[in-house]
């Protein structure tokens, strides 16, 4: 069983300047929020084969999505998240507000529980708070 | 290991990642530790990696390409890709003009004759452009000249093809075919046929008014050449008269010529209204049967087709100039024919040369178009330019090769349902492409062999043929077929509808 969830460069959308590193539930949060932050095949672009299920939240600002496609969302995060060797259980709840996406994400990891929250209100831009 | 195969040595990015990335990274103790699929500093290194690679390409392409072997694709580039090959070929059109000052060759369109044969009275003026018809092979023509009629009757029509002659378009119809379609609007009671000429259009070399018309109903294939020995009308003129590939000309006064050496051709000088009508050293090129094809269409150089152009420029350099500082050959290297042929007369795909075996000072230059032969007024032409070059001791013969039909049989090939109709088109494609010499793999030369088992990996390869027997034979034989010397291989209608195909 993991203990810790290991150490990489602080970065979901842009690389920090200065460079800093995460640890822990932070550097397990920066790794699922890139989960739903980038394009499914993204990685093949850069010769990374390895299996990865991704998906780019950002192709959702804007939409006006009714309770159906919200499920749907969810759904399709479910399963991108779940592929994370090391998340145990997880759920999302995704909210539309004036063309502006939320998504809290919480669960449990092999090091222990998770949560954080993405807002995403522009087309680039993307943040995530970290809740515990 | 040299130094060029270091430059021509593309490492893949798992090499760059295990020799050049990671170590790097191990060296400056980097601190990272989740290293899975996702992670910052793991995208970091294959980005680098595969940057690394394509710089590696990049130098590999540009020390290639200062090598003719590669660039023009005599050789292959070793331990490359065939995307990687390919890039390398796309320089050689610019390798060509750069270095050698030689422009690559652009692909024609084919042009022929249509008759539109009217079987009502209405009439009809349609502008140039604005009919489309189709072959059964799928190929589709536009009309490049009016068609009027004024009601019952035929009236020809050029039409030009679609599109260039590529490794898709062959255009290779065959004169008489059945079944031609109007694609733009119908015309009601308007026929399509493309019948051929029983003789091509009679080629001039040379001034004077005087004209000689062939008539009667040749049975084989014949070229007649009637050169103009003096000056003079019909009667007092005198000509030699000779039939290609026969024996001795006919020396004599211009006249009348009645089954001319026993083809059933008639050969009928007439004045014209000139006095004299017949200029000596003017010589008439006769050929038959014709053709619905008026200019036979050609696909653009390849990069082999360019290189021997480029390195036939070298042999050149020591020819005599004229006063303008053109080249003139004075008893030039094969190659050098080849390259004053090809640069020439676009219309040349193919051109051999080669010493006669029989006559002293007879260079024998055979030429062709894109799986087909070409029209005796392009051959007259050659043949012009070549006598006027008046080198000292070669005396150049210009003529079309012998033709040899080959006809495929007994072959089954298994296809999926879905993609049958498709996959006999494409599969017919490749093999006419191989037929006609322009396969871009394998080049088919005159007299050469037609490789059996190259035609059957084509249709092995088409997409949807699943499997192919080894029953195929070619002109009933189911080996490899040579070619006689200075043979050209021809083919008719659709080559792989004769065979078997099974659905699954």
């Amino acid at each position: 069983m993991a203990t810790d969830y290991g150490v990489d460069v602080n970065a979901v959308t842009d690389r920090p300047d200065p460079e800093t590193l995460a640890s822990g539930a932070l550097n397990l949060a920066n790794r699922l929020a890139r989960r739903v932050l980038t394009s499914n095949g993204a990685l093949l672009a850069i010769g990374d084969d390895a299996p990865y299920q991704s998906l780019n939240l950002r192709d959702y600002l804007g939409a006006r999505p009714t309770a159906s496609d919200i499920e749907v969302l969810n759904d399709a995060m479910l399963q991108c998240l779940s592929a994370d060797d090391e998340v145990e259980t997880v759920s999302t709840s995704a909210t539309f507000a004036f063309g502006a996406l939320s998504v809290a994400i919480r669960g449990t990891g092999a090091a222990g529980p998770f949560a954080f929250v993405i807002s995403i209100d522009a087309v680039t831009g993307a943040r995530i708070q970290a809740l515990q | 290991m040299s130094v060029l195969d270091e430059l021509l040595a593309v490492p893949t990015q798992a090499e760059v990642l295990d020799t050049e990335v990671l170590p790097e990274l191990r060296a400056n103790q980097i601190r990272t530790t989740d290293w899975a699929a996702g992670s910052v500093t793991r995208a970091d290194a294959y980005t680098a990696a595969k940057l690394r690679v394509l710089s590696r390409e990049t130098i590999a392409t540009v020390a290639a390409i200062g090598f003719g072997d590669y660039v023009f694709g005599f050789v292959p580039l070793p331990n490359a890709t065939e995307a990687e090959q390919a890039d390398i070929l796309l320089w050689a059109p610019i390798v060509a003009k750069q270095v050698y000052n030689i422009d690559a060759i652009e692909a024609t369109y084919t042009y022929r004759n249509i008759t539109l044969t009217n079987a009502t009275a209405t009439p009809y003026n349609v502008l140039a452009g604005d009919i489309v018809i189709r072959f059964p092979s799928g190929d589709r023509y536009v009309s490049d000249a009016d068609y009027v009629s004024a009601g019952i009757g035929a009236v020809i029509v050029s039409f030009r093809s679609e599109f260039v002659v590529d490794a898709t378009h062959a255009y290779s119809d065959a004169s008489g075919t059945a079944g031609i379609e109007f694609v733009t609007s119908q015309y009601t009671g308007v026929t399509l046929t493309n019948p051929a000429p029983t003789f091509s259009d009679v080629a001039q070399v040379g001034p004077g008014l005087g004209l000689v018309t062939p008539t009667g109903a040749p049975g084989a294939p014949n070229t007649i050449v009637a050169t103009i020995l003096t000056n003079g009308n019909v009667g007092a003129g005198t000509w030699s008269v000779q039939l290609l590939g026969g024996g001795a000309p006919t020396v004599g006064a211009i006249g009348v010529l009645a089954n001319f050496a026993g083809t059933g051709v008639t050969l009928t000088p007439a004045n014209n209204g000139g006095s004299p009508a017949f200029m000596a050293g003017t010589f008439y090129t006769i050929a038959n049967p014709g053709s619905d094809v008026t200019s036979a269409g050609r696909s653009a150089e390849l990069p082999q087709e360019i290189g021997l152009r480029c390195r036939a420029v070298f042999p050149q350099i020591a020819f005599t100039r004229d006063a303008l500082g053109n080249a003139l050959p004075i008893s030039p290297t094969a190659t050098a024919y080849q390259a004053l042929v090809l640069a020439g007369f676009t219309g040349v795909k193919i051109c051999n040369v080669s010493n006669s075996t029989t006559i002293n000072n007879v260079v024998n230059v055979t030429i062709a178009g894109q799986g087909a032969l070409l029209a005796a007024d392009l051959i007259a032409q050659v043949q012009a330019y070549l006598d006027s070059l008046d080198m000292l001791t070669d005396r150049p013969v210009v003529a079309s090769p012998a033709t040899q039909a080959i006809a495929l049989a007994a072959a089954t090939i298994t296809v999926r349902s879905g993609q049958a109709a498709a996959a006999k088109i494409e599969a017919q494609r490749r093999v006419v492409l191989y037929l006609g010499g322009v396969d871009p793999i394998s080049l088919l030369p005159f007299g050469g062999l037609v490789d059996r088992s190259y035609i059957l990996s084509l249709i092995r390869s088409t997409p949807g043929v699943t499997h192919v027997d080894d029953a195929l034979t070619i002109n009933t034989f189911a080996t490899d077929y040579q070619l006689a010397a200075s043979t050209m291989a021809t083919y008719t209608g659709d080559q792989v509808a004769a065979l078997t195909w099974v659905t699954v």
